[in-house]
């Protein structure tokens, strides 16, 4: 059964192009079909992050006006063989996003046997990130250790309860999972950034995981290879982890405590 | 078609000046609090002393314009303005409460009521079932409970609302905007279990989080207005 999934968080910056990337990647890599579509229209982004800027030629509003078919619009990803993008107009605006267009494309992708159907949600709570929400099954909200971060994704977790179709439907609710971006457990410990048990604590959602802050993800970013592919940084093995638990196998969570390096370890740069 | 008599609970201010901006004020302070829930919301206006001078038909003006629509004027009327308000099609209304005396009368006649209408015992006795919220209130959502009490079952968010014309019982921690006794029922009480609010207000008479006691702050809370102020005390220890 295709399972569609929304990654979305309310405010903008906080990683969520970064983390469909690097999900849809994981997803893709342990071999079912996915694709990735990029709702943020008129700012797109995702292509740049997947590399593949340069083979977008359709994209989905094309497929929406019904002026190209889906097969033109999918760009396949040349790492992973069952990873699709659905890549973002950069010349229209938000309210080129139908309901019935989203919806017919989601079911036609669907028809086409994927299992996994990313929705890369754009900031904010207006059209285009209403219409990136509205088909949800699940959905994975980004949050930054922060308040107002926080605060936005308590928000949009209320839009996902109220406004998309399975509330609509009165259907079993959207099942929504926390991942929190750009953690640092230094910081935490000094007391100058929320905790998980802070953030726990004022949403309530279920962790899906917990990516450290990592230098990594910017250069991963600038190179258009999602993080995941790097498996040998903290923050490639957290979203990692975050996958597999997406598909239920039982991770435990790392990179989450801060270790004082000690006296051998700073001589020896360990 | 069936004519019966049902009571209803209706919004009332008291107008003890002649000076109608002093009201336009009040009523939009009142409208900014919940601009959905008081939109052309039903207003009796009450007047306090019959000697008070009231260009009627601009009281009317100043009601609607304020996004309220006005029933009917009650309180301290002479014969003459009462007169006047016949005239003009405005209703005027006696308010039960003021006319305590008249009471055994009033029974007689809800008796009556009750074998013409035959009405559901529930609905007569003045039973208004709670409005019951399971889970978290989160930021933007907005729950009202008209003409009753709220329970919510879980925290009430920053940025989330709360609001009912009785009392708002919180099973969880306050950190948005509760306001109890919307319609102006100042013995109206807000529960919580730990007590963080943006804004909690009873009656119409709100306390900013920053205004109010920091010995409470996190603890479990009951808020109540005495002498129209807001007032907290430890839930624990009573």
């Amino acid at each position: 059964m295709a399972k569609v999934i929304v990654v979305t968080s309310g405010k903008g910056g906080v990683g969520k192009t970064t983390s469909s990337a690097a999900i849809g990647t994981g997803l893709a890599m342990s071999g079912a079909k996915t694709v990735i579509i990029d709702f943020d229209i008129g700012l797109r982004n995702l292509d740049l992050i997947m590399g593949c800027e340069r083979r977008v030629v359709y994209d989905l509003i094309n497929v929406i006006n019904g002026e190209a078919n889906l097969q033109q619009a999918l760009v396949k990803d040349k790492r992973i063989s069952d990873l699709f993008i659905m890549p973002a107009s950069q010349t229209r605006n938000k309210d080129a996003l139908t309901k019935e267009g989203v919806e017919k494309v989601i079911h036609d992708l669907k028809a086409d046997g994927f299992e996994y159907i990313i929705c890369d949600s754009p900031a904010g709570i207006e059209q285009g990130a209403m219409m990136a929400l509205y088909f949800a099954d699940e959905a994975v909200v980004t949050t930054n250790p922060e308040v107002s971060s926080v605060r936005d994704s308590d928000r949009i977790t209320g839009m996902l309860s109220s406004k998309s179709y399975r509330s609509e439907q009165q259907l079993t609710p959207v099942k929504v999972h926390l991942l929190i971006t750009r953690y640092c457990p230094e910081r935490v410990e000094k007391e100058e950034m929320l905790s998980i048990d802070d953030i726990d604590d004022l949403l309530g959602i279920d962790l899906l995981g917990v990516i450290p802050e990592s230098q990594d993800v910017l250069n991963a970013s600038n190179l258009g290879e999602p993080v995941i592919l790097n498996q040998d940084c903290d923050a490639g093995k957290a979203y990692q982890d975050a996958v597999d638990r997406l598909m239920g196998i039982e991770r435990d969570l790392r990179f989450v405590t801060y270790e004082k390096k000690g006296f051998l370890s700073r001589i020896f740069g360990g | 078609m069936t004519l019966k008599s049902l009571n209803f609970t209706l919004l009332v201010v008291n107008v003890d000046n002649e000076e109608l901006s002093i009201l336009a004020e009040e009523l939009n302070k009142k409208r900014m609090m919940a601009p959905d829930f008081f939109s052309n919301a039903p207003i009796v206006v009450n007047i306090e002393s019959e000697t008070l001078n009231l260009d009627f038909t601009q009281l009317k003006n100043v009601v609607s314009e304020q996004g309220f629509l006005l029933v009917g004027i009650s309180g301290e009327l002479s014969e003459p303005q009462k007169a006047l308000l016949n005239a003009q099609n405005i209703a005027v209304l006696r308010s039960s409460r003021r006319h305590a005396g008249k009471t055994e009368v009033k029974t007689e006649v809800k008796e009556q009521q009750v074998q013409a209408a035959g009405v559901e015992p529930a609905a007569l006795s003045g039973y208004i079932k709670t409005k019951i919220h399971t889970g978290r209130v989160r930021s933007g959502q907005q729950i009202y409970a008209k003409e009753c009490d709220l329970v919510i079952n879980g925290d009430v968010g920053a940025g989330a609302e709360v609001i009912a014309d009785g009392n708002i019982h919180i099973y969880g921690a306050l950190r948005g905007k509760a306001l109890a006794g919307a319609m102006g029922d100042q013995s109206a009480l807000i529960f919580c279990q730990a007590l963080s609010p943006e804004l909690v207000s009873i009656a119409g008479v709100y306390k900013l989080s920053e205004d109010l006691p920091h010995e409470f702050a996190g603890k479990s809370s009951i808020v109540s207005l005495q002498d129209e102020q807001i007032v907290l005390t430890n839930l624990s220890q009573i």
